[in-house]
């Protein structure tokens, strides 16, 4: 299963000379906590909701003069599109980053991963597997009557 | 079992008049990202990283105004002796992560958070998976 098709939110991109408040609002309408950030489409930087409280409110700068470039995390870890589960799980654990930007061969994003849409693909399966266990059962029940 | 050994006692309380800037600085110095606005021993609500972002980003809300301002609705409250899967089904009905949890005294003991318990549900479940390898036949 490649990481593209369980990375459920919307990638939304902002660019670099961006605003903070820019970023906030961004993160409202699209109910994402983390961005990514390019410049001339290419990713450079992620940006979550924790960095403008702690980099920017916590410091007391202004959130309508501050540059996303000043408070991104630059040069972050990102997964190609092709990118496998166990991939995933094992960059996620080098750099304990909860959500990865997925790129394609241009570099250019196409999707952000997070730890809850691996949590949800996970239950889900252990989710079928345990139907699989159960109705095994149901079938012999209802397949195979033994005497004592 | 019941979620009492699973509560994290570190819960940061701040005060409902704190400003928000200072409830940031706090998130950023102990390495947080919620606090619980206690009044007294009265929990009013849960105030996470986001939500001052969001609220001081998009909402205009001034970094000095008090914190309480961002702790709109009483905290999801249970019981520190309430059983694990009854948690667990209260974060899922009430669509939070993070539960404020009191004693019997209505005394705020801790926040039980969804991250804490799913490596406890991860080592369950590799514990299994061992159960299960040990009683698969040995290849011939």
């Amino acid at each position: 299963m490649p990481v593209s098709e369980i990375a459920k939110a919307p990638v939304v991109d902002i660019p670099a000379y961006a605003t903070a408040e820019d970023a906030a609002r961004l993160m409202a309408h699209h109910h994402v906590g983390a961005l990514v950030v390019t410049r001339e489409g290419e990713l450079i930087g992620m940006l979550t909701d924790r960095d403008i409280t702690v980099s920017v409110i916590a410091e007391g700068r202004a959130l309508s003069t501050t540059a996303v470039v000043e408070i991104m995390s630059p040069e972050p870890a990102f997964l190609r599109d092709h990118s496998g589960i166990m991939d995933t799980l094992e960059t996620m654990r080098r750099t304990k980053a909860r959500r990865l930007p997925v790129v394609d061969e241009h570099l250019r994003p196409v999707g952000i991963v997070s730890a809850d849409d691996l949590l949800l693909y996970l239950v889900q399966e252990v989710a079928y597997l345990g139907r699989a266990v159960s109705r095994g059962w149901e079938v012999e029940r209802a397949t195979k009557d033994t005497p004592v | 079992m019941s979620i009492s050994s699973l509560v994290s006692p570190q819960v940061v309380s701040v005060t409902p008049t704190m400003p928000v800037q200072q409830a940031a600085r706090w998130m950023k110095s102990r390495g947080v990202g919620c606090v619980a606005v206690v009044d007294g021993e009265q929990p009013l609500g849960l105030v996470t990283d986001r939500d001052i972002a969001l609220a001081c980003g998009v909402d205009g809300v001034l970094p000095d105004a008090p914190v309480r301002t961002l702790a709109a609705h009483p905290p999801v409250t249970v019981l520190e002796s309430m059983a694990l899967p009854d948690a667990i089904a209260t974060m899922a009905r009430e669509g939070v992560r993070r539960l404020m949890v009191t004693d019997a005294t209505g005394r705020v003991v801790g926040i039980l958070s969804a991250d804490d318990l799913i490596p406890l549900l991860g080592e369950e479940l590799a514990a299994l998976g061992e159960t299960v390898r040990g009683h698969r036949p040995a290849p011939v």
